[in-house]
C-alpha cells in the first residue's frame, strides 16, 4: 500500500508524461460546476486517461459517479495526510476535488491503443457483403474480381452488369467526399484505357457530401447508398440462416 | 400503356409494406392478366411470391408484358397517410417513365415518383413438398412470435397430428406457445408426418407483422429442417406467399 507522500510525486510524474493512471483507495469527492455534489468517504477507482479526462467509479454501477471530459488540468498534493487530486476542466471551469484518506493501489501505465473502433461493419466487411451479395448494389451484377490492381491502386470490387458493361465499385464506410470521387475517377480512366467496353463507376457509401454531387454528375459516376449497418445485418442474416437458393435448384 | 385502379388504397399500401419487408427494389411483371412479383431478399434467405389477377382491380389496362420497378420505401413514404376510404390509381407515363399515383377520396391527391431500371431475372419458386400444414389466425401467429422474440432470436415450429407448437430458447429462459387441434385459433391442422424446423425471428417477425395487416388468416407449411411457406389470404384471386430458409443449427 503506497504511502500518501510517496504517491504524490509518482502521480505528478505520470501526469507530466501523459500516462494513464489508476488510483484505488478510500476517498471523498466534491464537485462544483453547473451543479454541485458531495460524495462521502468510500472505496473508489479513479482513472485519469492520457487525454486528461478523469473518471471516478464506485465498486458498482457501470457509469462513473463523477467525471470530467478530456482537457483537464490537475493539481496533486498532500494535504493534512490526505492525497488531494484536483481536476479543473479548462473550458467549463468545472472542478472535481478528490481526497484520498488511504491509497490501496496506484498504477501508472504506459499503454497504447491505436485500434480502430467500428460499431457495425468495417470497410472490409462491406466489401465481403458486396462480394457475396452483389444484388445489394444492383440486381444482375456479377463480380469478376476484387482488390484488382489497377494503377494507381486497387479497385474494391470489379463487376459486370446485366448489359455486360464493366462496373468499378468504390466502397466508403463514411460519407464520401471529393477524395473518394477523384480516386474512383482515376480507376475509371485507367480501366477505360485498356478496355473497349463501356465502363461504369459506382460509389457505394452511406452518403455523399453535398459538395461532390456536381462532380458525380459531371463525371457520370453513380452513387449507391449503402450503410455499414445494412451490410452488417445482411452478413448476420446470411450467417445464421441457410440460403433459400439451395432449395430452388 | 399501363394503368390499374383499386378501390381499397389501404390494401395496396399493406401489400407494398409486406413486399418491403424483404425487398427494397421491387420489380413487378405486368402482363395482360395480372401483376406479379417474385423476389428474394438481398441475403437470399427469404422470398416473396405475389400475384394479383386483373379481376381484383376496378380497372386493369395492360396492353403488353412490361416490367415496373419501384423503390418500395419511396412508395410507402407517399402512401403513409392513406385512408380507408381512398381509392388508388397507378399509371406509368411512357414519355418520362415516371409512375403516377392518384389517391381519391373527398379530394384527389396526385403523386409522381421515379421508376427504376427493371432487374434482370426473377428467381423460380423453391421446389418443396410440405408435410405439415397449419391454417391459423394471423393474430395467433403474431402474438406467439411476439412472445418468442422476448426470449431469443430464433424460433422452432413443431407440428404433430394433435398440436402446433412455437418454441424459443434463449440464455435466460424459454417460451413455448401451444395450440391444439380443435382450438378456435386453428382452422386446419393437416400433418402427414410430424415436422419441426427452426427459423430466424428477424425475418419471421417482419413477415408475420406485415401479413397480419393484409390477411386475418395465415397458412404455415413446413417439413423437418426445410424452408417454411407462409401464405396469406387475399380477397378473390390473389396470391401472397413468403418462403424462409431454416436456421443453421
Amino acid at each position: 500500500m503506497p504511502r500518501i507522500k510517496d504517491a504524490v510525486p509518482i502521480i505528478q510524474k505520470g501526469l507530466s508524461e501523459k500516462k494513464a493512471i489508476i488510483v484505488i483507495g478510500e476517498c471523498s469527492v466534491d464537485y462544483v460546476g453547473r451543479a454541485s455534489s458531495k460524495l462521502k468517504l468510500g472505496d473508489r477507482i479513479v482513472i485519469i486517461k492520457r487525454d486528461s479526462s478523469i473518471l471516478v467509479h464506485r465498486p458498482r454501477d457501470y457509469s462513473p459517479v463523477n467525471w470530467q471530459p478530456p482537457g483537464c488540468l490537475f493539481e496533486i498534493q498532500s494535504l493534512n495526510d490526505f492525497l488531494s487530486i484536483k481536476a479543473v476542466h479548462k473550458k467549463s471551469k468545472e472542478t472535481v476535488n478528490i481526497s484520498f484518506k488511504r491509497v490501496y493501489t496506484l498504477l501508472v501505465l504506459d499503454i497504447f491503443d491505436t485500434g480502430e473502433f467500428t460499431l457495425y461493419a468495417s470497410e472490409e466487411d462491406m466489401q465481403r457483403c458486396i462480394l457475396s451479395h452483389p444484388d445489394i448494389i444492383e440486381s444482375g451484377l456479377k463480380v469478376i474480381s476484387y482488390e484488382k490492381k489497377i494503377e494507381p491502386g486497387f479497385v474494391d470490387v470489379y463487376c459486370l452488369d446485366s448489359l455486360n458493361r464493366l462496373v468499378v465499385v468504390e466502397i466508403k464506410r463514411r460519407i464520401a467526399g471529393i477524395d473518394a470521387v477523384m480516386q474512383l475517377e482515376k480507376y475509371l480512366e485507367a480501366v477505360r484505357k485498356y478496355s473497349n467496353r463501356e465502363v461504369r463507376g459506382v460509389l457505394a457509401a452511406p452518403g455523399i457530401s453535398r459538395s461532390v454531387q456536381k462532380s458525380l454528375v459531371a463525371l457520370n459516376i453513380e452513387f449507391k447508398p449503402l450503410s455499414p449497418k445494412k451490410c452488417a445485418e445482411l452478413l448476420r442474416k446470411t450467417s445464421e440462416s441457410k440460403s433459400l437458393e439451395k432449395y430452388i435448384t | 400503356m399501363f394503368k390499374i385502379k383499386m378501390s381499397d388504397a389501404k390494401l395496396w399500401k399493406n401489400l407494398i409494406t409486406a413486399i418491403a419487408a424483404l425487398v427494397d427494389e421491387a420489380s413487378f411483371n405486368v402482363d395482360l392478366e395480372a401483376i406479379r412479383l417474385r423476389a428474394m431478399d438481398p441475403s437470399h434467405v427469404a422470398m416473396v411470391d405475389f400475384e394479383l389477377s386483373k379481376t381484383i382491380f376496378d380497372e386493369f389496362v395492360s396492353e403488353e408484358s412490361t416490367k415496373l420497378c419501384i423503390n418500395t420505401s419511396e412508395m410507402l413514404k407517399l402512401l403513409r397517410r392513406v385512408g380507408s376510404d381512398e381509392s388508388i390509381e397507378l399509371s406509368v407515363d411512357p414519355k418520362t417513365a415516371r409512375l403516377n399515383m392518384v389517391l381519391r377520396s373527398k379530394y384527389t391527391r396526385t403523386f409522381s415518383m421515379a421508376t427504376l431500371e427493371p432487374s434482370s431475372e426473377e428467381p423460380p419458386t423453391p421446389k418443396l413438398s410440405f408435410n405439415s400444414r397449419v391454417k391459423t389466425t394471423a393474430t395467433f401467429m403474431r402474438d406467439a412470435i411476439d412472445d418468442a422474440m422476448r426470449i431469443s432470436d430464433y424460433v422452432k415450429l413443431e407440428a404433430s397430428q394433435e398440436k402446433f407448437t412455437i418454441e424459443s430458447k434463449g440464455d435466460l429462459g424459454s417460451a413455448s406457445i401451444e395450440v391444439e387441434k380443435g382450438s378456435e385459433e386453428i382452422l386446419n391442422l393437416d400433418v402427414k408426418e410430424p415436422s419441426r424446423a427452426t427459423f430466424s425471428l428477424n425475418f419471421l417477425s417482419e413477415m408475420i407483422k406485415a401479413a397480419s395487416s393484409v390477411s386475418d388468416i395465415v397458412t404455415v407449411e413446413f417439413s423437418t429442417n426445410m424452408p417454411v411457406r407462409l401464405s396469406l389470404e387475399l380477397p378473390q384471386q390473389g396470391k401472397f406467399q413468403y418462403y424462409l430458409a431454416p436456421y443453421k443449427e
